[in-house]
């Protein structure tokens, strides 16, 4: 019975092999050119140290969030698919039509968030933000993150990150 | 036809006036001011007759279908909503289930063509009476309200739904005795029928309780035979009982105490003389043929019970016959033309108690539909006098009408003749029929039949008095001056200065004076009414009682009799008339100047002239006993007890919650951790104070 | 194959609900795209949607079937299809209140109507359920939507931190309630309520225990029933009024009917949950009315009468329990169901009705939510201050009112199932009560108004209607609770 577990624990095996041998690897391989930037850790591109209070643009929480919602709902193709392939004739036009009732009403929130303007991330189109944009197929501003005024990227850390957040932020804030 | 179609017309019936009463509540005032003030009152009015007449079209309807259907009940369920063709539910709670459910029979059906036909021709009258009133819109909405409650209360298949009406109509009397509220007299009046009327409430309210407790159901009848007038001729109570005399003691007694107090029974009668506050055409219908009447409707709805004790017979006998001749006494005394018409309703009413209890629930009936029709026309004539005499009530104010208001006058001595009982018009074959009846119980039925003839005797004298005084004595009032001053205290009976009909008719022609004869609208009712006076009684005669056969599948059989023939008692009762009549006529003949029998020195000195003046001192006894005495034990309680004992209580209970009410809202505090925590705590707790249960649970 | 259910059946069966997310969905698009000028458009199409939807659940209702769908994950008998009803009207009467109080404010977003609709479809899924999956599903479909309606009115502070409160307790509750499912699966190896009837007994596990515990606290939250309830007088007071009306009314009509289908389903061990429902019942009047006493917020206030109204729902399920213990308990529990759900439509009427006149009133420019802004209404807004007695009147139990017939049905069943400390602590608890209600009717009749009396309300058609409404049915069937007892006595 234990032999049922024995390609789990091999693959947890190759894995950990991987994952170490890669670390270790480019410790040994890599040129070394330490510099204050390159020595501070390394966090998806937020500034790592500071107060856990920092306030970034509520945009990143939106995208996630509407991302995390369409990802789990895309999960639930898979099943449907595998039953669907083994249905019967019959039945297999129902299954679609019932799947396109699915999908309907993802589009239906798809394009209620799209119209209201959730994607639209810079500020021109933010001011009519609570009327919908139509304009959907015109011509986009270069998408911005948040960060690009504040120019560099400060390391001096802890005091200076937790002074004002910039009038920029502060605005996308109160969406 | 075992079946009766026409039935589910029945809603119509209460339907249409509760419409009237709905429309003039919201929009009758409105159309009056919109409309102008002839042309809106028409409209009200009209409207208001117009319905009135419709459900009494209904009715007729129904009628007919009656008298074609065959079977022993000649019974029919329907709903009291209109256009429904089951009874909706009301109350439906584990058995204790009561519907809105119209019982179609002899009986409803009659008192409903009473209702609406002497209604309607109210209606009509009062067209031309109120005429002048501003508040005409309130008063035409509280006659739809009374006349639809009214028909609720006669139509309704079981007892709750019935009380329904029974107060419904109670509360329309209160409201239209005081409709003149502005007069605190008034306002008085009201209050004291509507109290005295609780009295009576309590007993029919603990009946109804009773009911329940011993049969477990409302409904008097019902088509499968479970309603508990169905147990009751069955001789079953509840879970298979046997429905004894006790039970029908029990609920009977309870019953009638609710009827003394609608019907105006002694002691409970002190409400209707002052009743009589309210506009004549509201004494026409409410106070003299239809409402005071409901107490022996409802007698003889549940003859089922009644007869079957012998005690409630008797007691209903006693009450009645002592009303009756108690009343016709104070009736002789008085001075106002509507109070001695009041106390003649209270002993008319007392004969048709008298009746009932003889078992002749059918002869109660009878009288109560000619009483009806006399009484009616009595009040309306009295009315068209008044009218006639700008608010004159006095009837040592009046006198020599008989030239000047020839119809008002003719149609009063049709009235007249009905009432004193004089063959063959309508009152003569009802009283006898009672009287008859009343010789037949038990051993004393002849000393009942006696004191019956002597108020029969009693009630032609004072009925001749009325008509003297009124009609053919010498004119006593000053016809120039008629009209000319306003309607002051001088022009009111000293002894019960009660407010009258003053102020409608008066505004409404502020400079016509002398005698005027009423306006068609009042005639007409009144010629109508005159001929059934005339004619009614035909419809019940021992020839072919055409009248009680029809009543029959509504009211339970008795053993009632006849104790004296009917040759015998129509002589009799034809004597005593003739007697009271000749009496009146020779004593006032004599003394056509001044109309008045007794000066006021030999008046003040005689004790058996102050006695019945002074209402036999009943309503002072109770004004004494209650209002006074009563009042200072209340005073006295609430001063000590009250606001001592009980506030205090009251006071720190209130402090204490109070005080524990401050201490846990602190829990509150608004932090989120501090609810979670307080859940936890509750789950925690939850999850152990069951398992520790199940844990006993398991043990055992 | 013909003759066997199918899905049309099923589908058939939940008609109404399929209409509700249709009306949402065209409202969320229609107004981001189609006439987002047109602020009027929402409400009137939310309110033919309702409506449509009503009609045939009353259709349904008539021609009622009983039938399972779904695979017996729905059971769509009289109790699903009246609490429908319930939640039908009840969101009827909100998007009229809504109407008003959102252009008053300001608020008139879209999203709120669909948001609404989609919540009273979770709510009349938790009363349909047969399943305690389809049950949570449905309550966090009602719970979201909520949780965002708490926070419509971003601006206002006091409105998001109702929406965050109710957001973490309420998934901090539903945790405990998924955990309850879970327990009892493993007890019993099923989720279905009608499987788990029969099942139960022979069941008897700490498991089982357990999870029945962590099932009447999850419900328990939602019903807002002692100690689970202290996110309710945060979440009403901050909420926008429209919403904590429609909350007030729906949430605890979705929270009782699927206790009631929960615990009739577990009347088989009433012995091991009683106890706890009862001393829940007791806490729950006691303190629900003890804290109301000292509130000066009219929203607050009615927040706890809430509670102390699920404190009297309580004691219906409680009843429920002697179900099974022979003809007269039978009885009680019979009348313990029809009852509870005839005082659930008078509570969402009489409480719909009180914030509607919140409502009604704060269009002169100002909140009204203070005891205080009630003084001496009847002087110079008569109308409304009567409704507002009646609603008090009703609420308080006092007859000829609808509350009065809902209370004492309850009572009446409490009494003949046995449950006679209970029906003595809610009577006791009833006077209490009275104190609070009455102190309104106070303020408002007998004292003089402090200033000058201000600008009469506007006339506003959509709070208007739905206080006449909730009123006329307070009213009516207070005086003929027949008519309603025709609906609720299906439910045997």
């Amino acid at each position: 019975m234990l032999n049922d577990y024995l390609p789990v624990l091999v693959m947890m095996a190759v894995a950990t092999v991987i994952a170490v041998g890669m670390v270790v690897g480019s410790y040994l391989l890599g040129p070394k050119k330490p510099s204050r930037f390159k020595q501070s850790s390394y966090e998806c591109g937020m500034t790592p140290v500071g107060t856990a209070r920092e306030r970034f643009p509520i945009k990143f929480y939106l995208i996630a969030m509407l991302f995390i919602i369409f990802d789990i709902e895309t999960i639930f193709l898979y099943p449907w698919a595998v039953t669907f392939a083994g249905s019967e004739r019959a039945v297999k036009l129902f299954n679609l039509a019932e799947m396109a009732i699915f999908v309907g009403i993802l589009f239906v929130g798809y394009f209620y968030i799209l119209w209201k303007g959730a994607f639209d991330w810079d500020e021109g189109q933010r001011e009519d933000a609570e009327q919908p944009s139509r304009k959907i197929f015109e011509p986009r501003a270069p998408i911005r993150f948040g960060n690009e005024s504040s120019g560099e990227v400060r390391l001096k850390a802890a005091a200076d990150v937790s002074s004002s957040p910039t009038e920029e932020s502060s605005r996308l804030t109160h969406v | 036809m075992h079946e009766l179609p026409s039935a589910n017309l029945v809603g119509l019936i209460t339907g249409l006036p509760l419409l009237g009463f709905l429309f003039h509540a919201f929009f009758g005032k409105l159309i009056i001011t919109r409309m102008g003030n002839a042309v809106g009152k028409r409209v009200v009015g009209g409207l208001a007759t117009a319905l009135v007449f419709a459900s009494f079209g209904v009715s007729l309807i129904i009628f007919s279908g009656l008298l074609s259907m065959e079977g022993e009940h000649k019974r029919a369920f329907a709903s009291l909503i209109p256009f429904l063709s089951k009874p909706v539910a009301w109350i439906d709670i584990a058995g204790f289930k009561a519907n809105f459910g119209a019982l179609v029979d002899p009986l409803s059906i009659l008192m409903c063509l009473i209702v609406t036909g002497i209604g309607g021709l109210i209606h009509l009258y009062a067209t031309g009476y109120m005429a002048a009133d501003k508040d005409y819109a309130r008063f035409f909405t509280y006659m739809n309200l009374f006349i639809f409650f009214m028909l609720v209360l006669v139509l309704a298949d079981n007892i709750l739904l019935m009380f329904v009406g029974w107060e419904g109509v109670g509360l329309c009397s209160y409201l239209l005795i005081s409709f003149w509220y502005e007069d605190t007299e008034n306002s008085k009046a009201g209050n004291k029928a509507f109290i005295v009327n609780r009295v009576g409430d309590v007993g029919y309210a603990l009946g109804i309780m009773a009911i329940f407790a011993f049969f477990g159901t409302l409904t008097f009848y019902t088509a499968d035979g479970k309603g508990f007038l169905d147990a009751a001729i069955a001789g079953k109570a509840a879970n298979g009982a046997d429905f004894t005399a006790e039970i029908a003691l029990v609920i009977g007694l309870l019953l009638f105490v609710g009827a003394c107090g609608k019907s105006a029974q002694f002691p409970l009668h002190v409400w209707l003389p002052d009743a009589m506050a309210g506009p004549t055409p509201v004494s026409a219908l409410i106070h003299a043929a239809t409402m005071v009447t409901a107490g022996v409707v409802m007698l003889t709805r549940m003859s089922p019970i009644i007869v079957k004790s012998e005690t409630v017979l008797l007691v209903v006998a006693v009450v009645g016959l002592f009303t009756a001749i108690f009343a016709a006494t104070i009736a002789l005394t008085q001075n106002d033309i509507k109070k001695v018409l009041a106390y003649s309703t209270v002993s008319q009413l007392g004969y048709m108690f008298l009746g009932c209890g003889a078992g002749a629930f059918g002869a109660g009936m009878f009288h109560v539909t000619t009483h009806a029709f006399f009484k009616a026309l009595l009040f309306l004539g009295a009315g068209s006098v008044i009218h006639a005499l700008h608010h004159e009530q006095d009837m040592r104010r009046m006198g020599g009408l008989s030239k000047k208001i020839k119809v008002t006058y003719l149609t009063m001595l049709a009235g007249w003749v009905a009432i004193c009982g004089i063959p063959p018009f309508a009152g003569f074959w009802s009283k006898d029929e009672i009287l008859g009846y009343a010789a037949g119980i038990h051993s004393f039925g002849m000393l009942i039949y006696a004191v019956g003839l002597i108020t029969a005797a009693l009630t032609a004298f004072y009925m001749s008095r009325l008509m003297w005084k009124t009609f053919w004595s010498d004119q006593r009032f000053d016809e120039a001056a008629l009209g000319a001053h306003g309607h002051g205290g001088d022009s009111h009976d000293a002894l019960h200065d009660h407010g009258n009909d003053a102020h409608s008719v008066h505004d409404a022609q502020p400079h016509s004076s002398g005698v005027k004869e009423s306006p068609p609208s009042m005639l007409v009712p009144l010629v109508i009414l005159a001929a059934l006076s005339v004619v009614g009684g035909f419809i019940g005669t021992p020839f072919n009682n055409f009248f009680e056969h029809f009543l029959e599948p509504s009211i339970a059989r008795s053993e009632a009799h006849h104790g004296v023939s009917f040759l015998t008692g129509a002589a009799l009762g034809t004597i005593a008339a003739a007697i009271g009549i000749a009496l009146a006529y020779t004593l006032y003949a004599k003394r056509r100047a001044t109309g008045e029998l007794l000066t006021e020195a030999q008046k003040a000195g005689n004790l058996l002239y102050q006695a019945p003046a002074n209402l036999w001192y009943v309503d002072r006894f109770f004004y004494d006993l209650f209002v006074i005495r009563g009042g200072n034990i209340a005073v006295a309680l609430w001063r000590v007890v009250d606001q001592n004992i009980i506030d205090g209580l009251v006071n720190a209970v209130a402090g204490i919650t109070g005080l524990f009410s401050e201490l846990f809202r602190r829990l509150q505090t608004g932090y989120i951790r501090a609810y979670a925590l307080s859940m936890l705590t509750g789950v925690v707790l939850v999850v152990i104070a069951l398992l520790w249960s199940a844990m006993r649970t398991m043990g055992k | 194959m013909p003759g066997s259910p199918t899905i049309w059946d099923d589908l058939t069966l939940i008609l109404p609900l399929i209409v509700l997310w249709i009306t949402s969905f065209v409202l969320l698009l229609g107004d981001v795209v189609v006439w987002k000028k047109n602020r009027d458009l929402n409400p009137i199409l939310a309110i033919v949607g309702t409506l449509i939807a009503l009609g045939i659940a009353v259709y349904q209702t008539i021609s009622l079937t009983g039938d399972k769908a779904f695979a017996r994950s729905l059971n769509m008998d009289a109790l699903a299809q009246v609490s429908m009803i319930a939640l039908l009207v009840t969101g009827l009467l909100a998007i009229l209140l809504a109407w008003t109080y959102l252009k008053n404010r300001g608020l008139e977003r879209g999203e709120y109507y669909p948001l609404m609709l989609l919540s009273v479809s979770g709510a009349a899924l938790m009363g349909a359920a047969n399943d305690l999956i389809v049950l949570f599903i449905g309550l966090e479909i009602l719970s979201f939507a909520l949780y965002v309606m708490a926070g419509f009115s971003r601006s206002d502070i006091r409105s998001e931190e109702a929406s965050i409160k109710y957001f973490l307790l309420g998934a901090f509750a539903s945790a405990f309630l998924l955990y309850g499912i879970a327990l009892v699966y493993g007890a019993t190896q099923t989720t279905q309520l009608s499987e788990l009837a029969s099942r139960v007994h022979s069941a008897q596990t700490p498991m089982l225990v357990a999870g029945i515990g962590l099932l009447i606290v999850g419900l328990g939250f939602k019903a807002a029933v002692i100690p689970f309830h202290q996110w309710t007088p945060d979440v009403y007071e901050g909420a926008p009024t429209s919403v904590t009306a429609y909350m007030a009314g729906a949430a605890k009509i979705a929270a009782f009917v699927a206790m009631l289908r929960v615990f009739d389903s577990l009347a088989p061990v009433s012995s091991v949950w009683l106890g706890a429902i009862q001393a829940l019942a007791v806490l729950t009047m006691v303190f629900g009315n003890l804290l109301a006493i000292a509130q000066t917020n009219v929203k607050r206030m009615l927040a706890y009468s809430s509670i102390a109204h699920a404190g009297y729902l309580m004691v219906a399920i409680a009843t429920l329990a002697h179900r099974l213990d022979g003809p007269r308990g039978a009885q009680a529990g019979e009348l313990a169901m029809t009852g509870s759900l005839f005082y659930l439509f008078a509570y969402t009427f009489m409480t719909l009705g009180a914030f509607g006149v919140l409502i009604y009133l704060s269009n002169r420019g100002k909140d009204y939510q203070q005891i205080e802004d009630l003084r001496g209404l009847v002087r110079h807004d008569p109308r409304t201050a009567y409704a507002m007695l009646f609603f008090m009147l009703s609420l308080g139990g006092i007859p000829p009112t609808m509350g009065f017939m809902g209370k004492w049905q309850i009572f009446y069943a409490a009494l003949s199932g046995g449950e006679i400390m209970l029906a003595i602590v809610m009577a006791l608890t009833s006077v209490m009560a009275a104190f609070y209600y009455l102190k309104i009717v106070y303020v408002m009749c007998f004292e003089e108004p402090r200033e000058a009396a201000p600008a009469p309300a506007q006339f506003s058609f959509g709070a208007s209607l739905s206080v006449l409404l909730s009123a006329a049915a307070t009213i009516l069937f207070g005086i003929m609770p027949g008519l309603l007892y025709t609906l609720t006595g299906l439910v045997r």
